[in-house]
């Protein structure tokens, strides 16, 4: 274990919490940390099929638009809608006001198609 | 923190419409008033809005108004049933004519206009040609023949004649990269940014601006 690389132990740690605890909701907070950007396509598949076969939810945090991107990727072949993305805004006419958006894979796909930022 | 000002947003059918609208927003005395963003084809339109929707832009509250331009091409009508029912699908709300505000709910007004202008065919190409005639009436003469002869020989009509004529003039300047770029062309070309052509659309410009 000490001999593999930090998205290893990352990934390791998010299955054993998956298998051993078998929660209904996992949240994780920054989820890309500790993995390369290169390798995030793969993570998301290997987790969503784990997530699906094991029936939990997942609310992930992240800043990184990679990491979005290569989540929409992994999720675009699987059926149904299995992944929403869920932002929160200030307003900047009211700044302590927080606004909530929620959007899916169409529109993070013309996101990637005209290359918008959505974080 | 820096407060924020919200402006206004014109969103454009293609790169030379926005680059047009840009140009003539310009020579209007609005640089840097409004923010402009192409959105890469009629038929992309709804996804479009449905992305601005969910923008950050949009959601912060940094557009104080929104601007929907597309061609007429063809069909006038079709293309402001188009634009109109686009908005509709995406903000739950439908602007009464071209350049008519309706506020959408918890963010900004919005509007449609169809280019070159109310009940018109045609497309931004076309308001180019027609505000040129009079700075260049040899060219877009000569242009007119060319046109009617390629109609006449060519076996297929050229159905869009006015951006057939501007890439044509582009791409007879002296400046080579001039030639292969509309970007570069169109701030060299003798087109009257205060023709009359125009009048409706800066009009509309200068309004969401003030």
């Amino acid at each position: 274990m000490t001999q593999m690389g930090q998205a290893f132990a990352r990934t390791l740690e998010i299955y054993c919490e998956i298998f051993a605890n078998r929660p209904k909701i996992l949240l994780i907070d920054e989820i890309e940390n500790g993995l390369y950007y290169e390798g995030m396509e793969d993570f998301w598949k290997g987790l969503m099929a784990v997530l699906e076969d094991q029936d939990v939810q997942l609310f992930a945090t992240t800043h990184s638009r990679e990491c979005m991107e290569a989540a929409m990727r992994a999720a675009e072949p699987m059926d149904g809608n299995p992944l929403r993305f869920l932002r929160l805004d200030r307003r900047v006419d009211d700044p302590g006001k927080i606004v909530a958006t929620t959007f899916g894979k169409e529109e993070m796909k013309t996101a990637m198609e005209f290359n918008r930022e959505m974080r | 923190m820096k407060p924020h000002t919200p402006k206004p947003l014109v969103l454009c059918e293609g790169k030379e419409d926005k680059l047009v609208i840009e140009t003539l927003a310009d020579h209007s005395g609005l640089a840097g008033k409004l923010a402009f963003e192409d959105y890469g084809g009629k038929d992309n339109l709804r996804n479009y809005l449905k992305l601005l929707k969910a923008s950050p832009e949009y959601v912060r509250g940094e557009y104080s108004k929104i601007l929907v331009t597309r061609d007429a091409d063809a069909d006038f009508s079709s293309a402001w049933a188009a634009a109109k029912g686009a908005v509709q699908d995406v903000f739950s709300i439908s602007p009464d004519s071209p350049g008519a505000w309706v506020q959408i709910e918890g963010g900004p007004e919005i509007a449609a206009w169809i280019i070159p202008g109310p009940g018109q065919t045609g497309m931004i190409e076309s308001l180019c040609v027609n505000s040129s005639r009079s700075t260049m009436p040899e060219i877009i003469a000569c242009l007119d023949s060319f046109v009617d002869c390629l109609n006449s020989n060519h076996g297929k009509p050229i159905h869009e004649k006015a951006r057939f004529a501007i890439w044509t003039i582009a791409a007879s300047g002296p400046d080579t990269k001039d030639r292969l770029s509309m970007e570069r062309a169109i701030p060299n070309l003798p087109i009257d940014w205060n023709h009359q052509a125009f009048t409706p659309l800066k009009e509309l410009l200068a309004s969401i601006s003030s």
